[in-house]
């Protein structure tokens, strides 16, 4: 029954193989094509002239004559009889570096009035000091109440646009009813909760919400789960055909391709949404990080170990442009102890914390690309500035 | 071979354009690529803000001293060059008590990233006792665990700067050094006519105390290991002799050297159990070791050169010092029990006074060049040499307990001329001069008191 389906399918890709990669066979010698150069004929009165102007006697340039230069070969084997440097007198001259030369010894009176003690009553120094070294306990609580801030909601409240999570109220139902009734709104400004940020920002400090890139934003969370819905949904209806049509048997091959398919739509939809993804950050939007960062990194009061030891922090980021305090950690360190990598690592944890804590700049459309950033910390060129 | 080559690459072709039709090749996303990496080497330098408000008060007695004792810490954190206090006029949140919970987020609006808060008491019997606490304002937590400490009344300076210590050690990692002294040369008079007297104070010039009096002149005052004894040269037999004090008792002996011979520059050993010193004879200078107990003396140099300025390493097995064997005054290492010395230093201009760090690290050295003194450090191998100071006359480096601070003597030019200490941090930064109520010279660091 499926032979003249076989056939024409064979013939079909068939097709589209010479089609798509006649080429190779068709032309496997990959000559290259001769090249040809247009030559013209001259005369044998012209080729005598050019002939002698080429063998015309040249007017001969004496070379420089070459002369050594004068070397004292003396000095040079017997280095140790070579004259003394003149530019510094051997003998010490005053003042001298070093102790007082016993030589310009000043004369000294007789010590005949002279008491072997000081005259005055010398004060014994004070060096009582008694360390009790008795430990305090820590304050049990020294974490303070949250102090109430108007204005500011003690956690920002994530922007719907981002949120990977309405996929989840769909998928586990794939008929059409279930999907109507989960089918996103790809802009709803009147439905999006009140957003509240970490900090007040006043007026004049808002952005213009312009954006320098000339590309277009990513497409929204909403609009590629729709797609991934609708995706599904062609799987199905494929599933579905499939198996009306399999009446006979249950080994047919395309009804299982078209339940795998489902299967991976169905399956990774939800757990892996794919977020938009934008340009790669340049060189000079790494640079602007680099620099924010190195403004608040202050090597100036870590102990001379910690200014030889290197570390690698990572940190999350918000979306906002501010790290994530919690997330900060040390990966890892080089060149030093334990304690002054942890010192290195507190310094450079101070250096993010308060210079991230108005926002990095960096572009929200390649969020992705810095959701997290590791940073590393070399202060080899800080130790001797 | 080429129709194998075009059908391999046929095949490759055809895998990739199935792999692409069906999915199989998805594109690598930024999450793929891992978290963004970023290498900071640039930095700035600059004093870490800290705030130390007055310590609370805790009984009547105890309020002259809680806000001397506030400012001592301060002045300590701030000497160093490290911090910088911010004034108590810009705190938002008031300190009322020692229990009370730390307010972080006031300390980070104004960029305060060291708190020190504190204590102190005064029991009926005239006992001072200071508590304190060390605060990591960024971190949101304790640096380390609360202290107290104890002491007479009278102490309470060295209370303060023990306290300012444990700040520093934590929030900077590195050792410590304020509860220390400083012994010197008080000078006085016209440089013709100069009295010289062995002194001794604090490390930021408070509490002077003479050790000697005027009537000889006295020379390059050495700190025992312990700090308990100081060693010196004197002029009071005309001739220059080395005497060893004990600072308790303010007892003085002369070492069991030769009369006859000028001995001068002496350095107790690591162990403070034997000194090494120069001895003259004639024109010849070298260097001998003396075992304090047994007065037994070992020469440790042999030669026509003046040799002299020796400075053990900390572990004792090495001796630095300086001589002029090559024809010029420069730095030479060798074994602590004498034979071969090899020679650091080779840039130009003369090299002397070495002093090796207690760290054991860095040799701290005067140099002269070009008309000029610098005092500078160099590695034990004579490498990355660095000039920290330079003027008409330096000399004369001591290093701090923890070595990372070198005190110095400067000279001004002229008649008039006098010398004052100067202490300098070993990137070269904070120089400043130690406040001295006359002419001073020669420090010498004593180590950590206990």
């Amino acid at each position: 029954m499926n032979t003249g389906q076989y056939i024409s399918a064979g013939a079909h890709f068939g097709f589209i193989a010479y089609v798509l990669l006649g080429g190779f066979f068709l032309n496997p010698n990959d000559s290259e094509p001769v090249q040809t150069q247009e030559v013209s004929l001259i005369s044998e009165s012209d080729f005598a002239a050019l002939s002698r102007v080429e063998t015309a006697p040249e007017v001969p340039v004496e070379a420089p004559e070459i002369t050594a230069p004068a070397v004292d070969t003396a000095a040079l084997l017997n280095p140790e009889q070579a004259p003394p440097d003149t530019s510094e007198p051997v003998a010490p001259t005053q003042p001298t570096l070093s102790e007082p030369a016993p030589a310009p010894v000043e004369p000294i009176a007789p010590p005949a009035a002279v008491d072997p003690t000081p005259p005055s009553p010398v004060v014994e120094p004070e060096i009582s000091v008694e360390d009790t070294g008795a430990g305090l306990p820590d304050i049990p609580d020294q974490r303070p109440t949250p102090r109430p801030v108007p204005r500011i909601a003690p956690e920002a409240v994530v922007n719907p646009e981002r949120t990977p999570d309405i996929a989840d109220q769909v998928i586990p139902e794939v008929s059409p009813d279930a999907t109507a009734a989960a089918e996103p709104v790809p802009d709803q400004p009147a439905a999006a909760p009140q957003e509240a940020v970490t900090e007040i920002v006043t007026e004049a400090e808002k952005p213009s919400g312009l954006t320098a890139s000339p590309r277009p934003k990513a497409r929204p969370q909403a609009v590629l789960a729709q797609a991934a819905l609708k995706k599904a949904e062609a799987a199905a209806q494929a599933t579905a055909q499939a198996n009306a049509q399999a009446t006979q048997t249950n080994s047919d091959a395309a009804a299982d391709a078209a339940s795998a398919l489902v299967a991976e739509s169905t399956s990774q939809t939800p757990a892996a949404p794919r977020r938009p993804t934008g340009p790669p950050m340049s060189a000079g939007e790494k640079d602007a990080l680099r620099v924010a960062v190195q403004q608040c990194w202050n090597t100036g009061s870590m102990s001379t170990e910690a200014q030889r030891t290197k570390v690698t922090v990572g940190v999350s980021m918000n979306q906002n442009g501010t790290p994530i305090v919690g997330s900060i950690k040390l990966l890892g360190s080089s060149g030093g102890s334990n304690a002054s990598a942890e010192q290195a690592f507190q310094t450079a944890r101070r250096a993010i914390i308060i210079c991230g804590k108005r926002g990095f700049q960096l572009p929200v459309e390649k969020f992705d690309e810095w959701r997290e950033i590791e940073l590393s910390f070399d202060p080899e060129q800080m130790r001797f500035k | 071979m080429i129709h194998l080559s075009a059908y391999v690459r046929c095949l490759a072709a055809t895998t990739l354009t199935a792999a692409y039709m069906f999915g199989f090749a998805a594109p690598l996303t930024a999450q793929d690529q891992g978290p963004l990496k970023i290498e900071i080497t640039q930095g700035v330098i600059e004093p870490l803000p800290v705030a130390v408000p007055d310590f609370i008060a805790e009984t009547a007695q105890a309020a002259e001293f809680a806000k001397q004792i506030s400012d001592v810490i301060a002045a300590d954190l701030v000497g160093t060059g490290l911090f910088r206090e911010v004034p108590d006029s810009a705190y938002i949140s008031k300190v009322t008590s020692f229990e009370s919970p730390v307010q972080y987020a006031d300390w980070k609006a104004i960029n305060v990233q060291g708190l020190v808060t504190g204590a102190v008491s005064v029991d009926a019997g005239g006992n001072l006792s200071v508590k304190f606490r060390v605060f990591d304002v960024f971190n949101d937590g304790q640096l380390g665990s609360g202290l107290q400490l104890g002491g007479s009344t009278n102490s309470w300076r060295r209370i303060a700067h023990k306290v300012a210590d444990v700040v520093y050690s934590r929030i900077t990692g590195e050792g410590a050094y304020f509860d220390s002294r400083v012994v010197f040369v008080s000078e006085a008079g016209s440089k013709q006519a100069r009295e010289k007297r062995l002194a001794v104070m604090d490390y930021d010039g408070a509490n002077v105390q003479y050790l000697t009096d005027a009537s000889a002149i006295v020379l390059a005052p050495r700190f025992s290991p312990t700090g308990d004894r100081v060693l010196y040269t004197s002029y009071e037999s005309g001739f220059p002799q080395i005497m060893m004090l004990d600072v308790g008792t303010v007892t003085r002996r002369q070492l069991p050297v030769p009369t006859e011979s000028m001995s001068f520059a002496p350095r107790f050993s690591p162990d403070g159990r034997s000194v090494v010193y120069s001895v003259s004879t004639g024109a010849n200078t070298d260097l001998y070791r003396m075992d304090i107990a047994s007065g037994q003396v070992a020469r440790l140099t042999n030669t026509p050169a003046i040799e002299t300025a020796p400075s053990f390493s900390p572990d004792g097995s090495k001796i630095v010092f300086e001589s002029d064997r090559s024809g010029t005054q420069q730095i030479y290492i060798m074994d602590a029990a004498g034979g071969d010395a090899k020679r650091i230093s080779f840039g130009q201009g003369r090299y002397g006074t070495p002093v090796w760090s207690p760290r054991g690290d860095l040799i701290a050295f005067t140099k002269q060049a070009n008309g000029r003194f610098h005092i500078g450090v160099m590695r034990t191998d004579g490498s990355e040499e660095r000039l920290l100071t330079a003027s008409f006359l330096d000399e004369g480096p001591s290093w701090s307990p923890n070595g990372r601070v070198i005190m110095f003597t400067r000279e001004t030019q002229g008649a008039t001329g006098e010398s004052a200490l100067y202490s300098v941090d070993i990137s070269g930064r904070n120089l400043r001069r130690v406040p001295t109520n006359s002419g001073a010279s020669d420090p010498a660091w004593s180590p950590l008191l206990k």
